[in-house]
């Protein structure tokens, strides 16, 4: 299993899901499982932003990871949005189009201030 | 491009944790050959790290399932390098798979699996496999 971490910031009805390390095949299930059981455990949360700041890179399995936790948000009536990526995840996300499912922002501020459409 | 021709063969462990410090030689061999599109690195590392995922997830898993664990088993990799193009070969140890009924259209999608060989075709030039389908081919344009 490679180096990584997972940490949730919640505040109100808001949280940022922090990433570390590289999110691919060999831990985005493990990633995934984690994830779900912190946000099962703040249910009151209904806005998720997934911060890639700390991420080097991320996969095909990667945007799976993220289509789930999205997923999971939705059926709680819940948004999700990914800020922070760097240009090789960007270019991830346009390959995989997966921006036209997801927003994708800059920075966690402005993913966060962002009223969902 | 300072030499006409470069070939380089490797082997790595079926392990996830290789992935990079192979990677990290290959932009060496890239950055001596000349080559400095910094789009076509983009590209072929995209490619390289799905070939090497799927080799590992499906290729090496299929082998074990097969073989057992214990077995040392490799993914074989090639880089050719020349004036033209970039051509990167992975294969694994596996059995292969269908790959003339894969569908290759990349579209917006909630699926959480089956990306990697469209991400493959969208950023290469061409890519093609061996009959058996456990040796894959990716070629990039310079």
């Amino acid at each position: 299993m490679l180096k990584e971490s997972l940490k949730l910031l919640v505040e109100n009805n808001k949280a940022v899901l922090k990433f570390e390390g590289e999110v691919i095949f060999d831990n985005s299930n493990q990633l995934k499982e984690e994830a779900k059981q912190m946000l099962s455990k703040n249910e009151g949360v209904n806005k998720l932003v997934i911060d890639l700041a700390n991420v080097s890179y991320l996969d095909s399995s990667g945007v799976g990871l993220i289509l789930s936790l999205f997923k999971f948000m939705r059926n709680k009536k819940g948004t999700l949005a990914v800020a922070a990526a760097n240009e090789k995840i960007k270019r991830v996300f346009e390959v995989t189009k997966l921006q036209e499912i997801i927003p994708v922002y800059a920075g966690v501020e402005e993913a966060m201030e962002e009223e969902p459409v | 491009m300072q030499s006409s021709r470069v070939e380089k063969n490797y082997e790595i462990a079926c392990k996830a944790e290789e992935i990079s410090p192979l990677l990290e030689k290959i932009f060496l061999e890239l950055d001596n050959s000349a080559v400095s599109a910094a789009e076509i690195k983009f590209c072929l590392e995209i490619a390289a790290r799905e070939m090497l995922a799927n080799a590992i997830e499906h290729g090496y898993a299929l082998a074990a399932e097969k073989n057992g664990r214990l077995k040392n088993f490799k993914i074989k990799l090639e880089l050719q390098i020349c004036s033209e193009k970039i051509v990167f070969k992975v294969k694994d140890p596996g059995p292969g798979f269908d790959w003339e009924n894969c569908d290759l259209e990349i579209k917006p999608s909630f699926a959480e699996k089956g990306r990697g060989l469209k991400m493959i075709n969208q950023v290469s030039d061409q890519m093609k496999f061996n009959s058996a389908g456990n040796k894959i081919t990716a070629v990039f344009k310079l």
